[in-house]
């Protein structure tokens, strides 16, 4: 089902849109593969331990754009997936299963369900309702965490982390090398949906649900597809959580600023691409990565509201608006 | 697909039902259209038009009755099912997809419901032709909300000519517009069924739908009141007294 409705708009013979995707690959891995190097040979835990946030949220804030940019539907429940994402790692932690790999997947597959079952909310679901529908999908996950005992219940669960040896340093520049590559990985991702018979048709449904079906857009298949990967995404998001900070409780797993973060990074940047929730992420993460060793880490939310209210005014269609309206080319 | 029983018979709706709460806005409406046939359907504010195309085409969902395309029942199938069998419709109101250029607009009927017969030619070319039927190809670059409302009609029409229809639904796709625009909509109608679409047209416009209709429907109150050559049925009495009265 996927691959059909992913294929290629572009029929066999358009060879410039083949060149640009290879083109952007070879310039993700380059960046990647740069980004990983650089820091390497820098050597600092805080680089490390602080860039880990701030593509943590690359990842976030991609995944929010492919429903919430795309397809107009506005999620309020990140940190309900984020944080599903992080339990499943700290399930198959007390299982005795301590794979980061095999926990990062089985959290892109319980958050990805989720994404699905949030899909059929869209059913009877828009606007507002959806979003608030989605909110109260996050209390109502996190009250049952919050009880879940096994997982650690209102306390919160400890996990050690593995130790290193060979390459890394540490174990927190493999969490970093983790999450730059999901990073790359959903920002890749994003690039196909955006180019393909399925981006087209979610822009189409963030346009005009009904004409879309009149257009022959299968709205639900598409809507479910663009829920279940944006969830999956965010559940990928959080499984290295827990090997980062080491613990995990409820109140911070489902934290308000992951939910605040995954929609404002997106606005600001841009909702309409791919570069748009990178850009907002980069910029909006470092700036609260600098602002809480530098002011208070309880100012941040405060600094992103003021940014959101800024860019609303200023820059309704985020950085990538105003670049292009500097292009010359009218948004 | 089965052929239909009754030869060249392509659309078969019978005993259409639609109520909304204790108002009925079609009571047990059959209709039926020929291949490549041209037909006003016309009816005072109200009389279930809308309705029924919506009903038709799948945006709503009918309480009874039957819909046939070419002998199969597809009153069941979601609104996209029915555009990828070849039937297609207009909105009253343009409904473009306001943050893709008009061309892109074109794009998302094609990658959907087109290139199914000839699926190898492109769609971008597919997509200039549509254009350039309905005289919006310099604008293919442009956003909707740079086009007049004349043009959104057209990029109304040319998102559902791109994929060569079998049958176009056009609901008022004439009302609010000038005399030679109305014209001009009128023989962009008249271009797509010479190309062998099925062209149902509801219109309050009597000058256009008398130059257009082979065939008239009037509806009055959620029935219909008439069906046939159109000079008869505007000479009924039923129809005049809906229209204009006793």
């Amino acid at each position: 089902m996927l691959s059909e409705v992913i294929s290629p708009h572009l029929a066999a013979g358009r060879n410039p849109a083949l060149a640009g995707a290879r083109r952007f690959y070879a310039g993700v891995a380059a960046v990647t593969l740069g980004i990983f190097l650089a820091f390497h040979w820098v050597g600092s835990e805080y680089l490390w331990f602080s860039s880990y946030v701030v593509l943590q949220y690359v990842v976030l804030a991609t995944a929010w754009n492919i429903l919430g940019g795309y397809a107009g539907y506005v999620n309020f429940g990140s940190a309900a997936f984020f944080a599903v994402g992080s339990y499943t790692t700290v399930l198959l932690y007390k299982l005795g299963i301590p794979s980061l790999p095999l926990m990062i997947l089985a959290a892109g597959g319980v958050s990805g369900l989720l994404g699905l079952g949030m899909g059929y909310l869209t059913l009877r679901l828009r606007g507002a309702y959806f979003s608030i529908a989605t909110l109260c999908l996050a209390v109502l996950l996190q009250t049952i965490i919050t009880n879940w005992d096994f997982l650690g219940g209102s306390r919160g669960a400890y996990i050690i982390r593995p130790d290193v040896s060979g390459f890394f340093a540490s174990y927190v520049e493999v969490l970093f090398a983790v999450i730059l590559g999901l990073a790359a990985g959903s920002v890749c991702l994003a690039r196909i949906i955006e180019k393909s018979k399925l981006g087209y048709g979610l822009a189409a449904i963030r346009d005009d649900e009904i004409a879309a079906e009149a257009s022959g857009v299968p709205t639900l298949r598409l809507k479910l597809v663009a829920t279940t990967v944006s969830g999956a995404l965010m559940g990928m998001a959080g499984a290295p959580m827990p090997y980062y900070a080491t613990f995990v409780e409820p109140a911070s797993a489902f934290g308000l600023s992951y939910a605040v973060n995954a929609m404002a990074m997106p606005l600001i940047g841009g909702l309409k691409t791919w570069l748009g929730p990178v850009i907002g992420a980069l910029i909006l993460g470092s700036v609260q990565q600098v602002a809480t060793v530098t002011i208070s880490s309880a100012l941040n939310l405060l600094l992103v509201g003021l940014l959101l209210i800024a860019f609303l005014i200023l820059a309704p269609q985020g950085i990538m608006g105003l670049l292009r309206r500097r292009g010359g080319r009218p948004s | 697909m089965t052929p239909a029983s009754n030869g060249d018979l392509q659309l078969a709706v019978s005993g259409l039902q639609k109520r909304f709460g204790g108002f009925v806005a079609l009571s047990g409406v059959d209709f039926q259209a020929k291949r490549g046939e041209r037909i006003g359907i016309i009816g005072p504010n109200g009389s279930g038009k809308s309705t029924f195309v919506n009903c038709l085409t799948g945006a709503m969902r009918h309480d009874a009755g039957e819909i046939r395309m070419n002998g199969q029942d597809i009153g069941g199938l979601p609104a996209h099912r029915r555009a990828w069998k070849g039937l297609s419709r207009t909105f009253q109101l343009p409904r473009p997809f306001g943050s893709l250029s008009v061309a892109e607009n074109i794009y998302i009927p094609l990658l959907n419901c087109g290139a199914m017969d000839n699926g190898s030619r492109d769609i971008s070319v597919r997509a200039t032709a549509a254009l350039e039927l309905v005289g919006l190809a310099d604008k293919a670059d442009a956003l909707p909300k740079e086009l007049t409302q004349v043009e959104l009609r057209k990029l109304e029409l040319a998102k559902t000519i791109a994929t060569d229809p079998q049958i176009l639904v056009s609901d008022e796709a004439m009302a609010g517009l000038s005399h030679s625009e109305v014209d001009e909509i009128l023989a962009l109608l008249l271009e797509i069924n010479s190309r062998g679409t099925t062209v149902v047209m509801i219109e309050h416009i009597i000058r256009a739908v008398m130059r257009f209709s082979q065939r008239l429907v009037v509806f009055v109150a959620g029935e219909k009141i008439a069906d046939g050559d159109p000079q008869a049925v505007m000479a009924m009495p039923e129809v005049e007294r809906a229209y204009l009265g006793q």
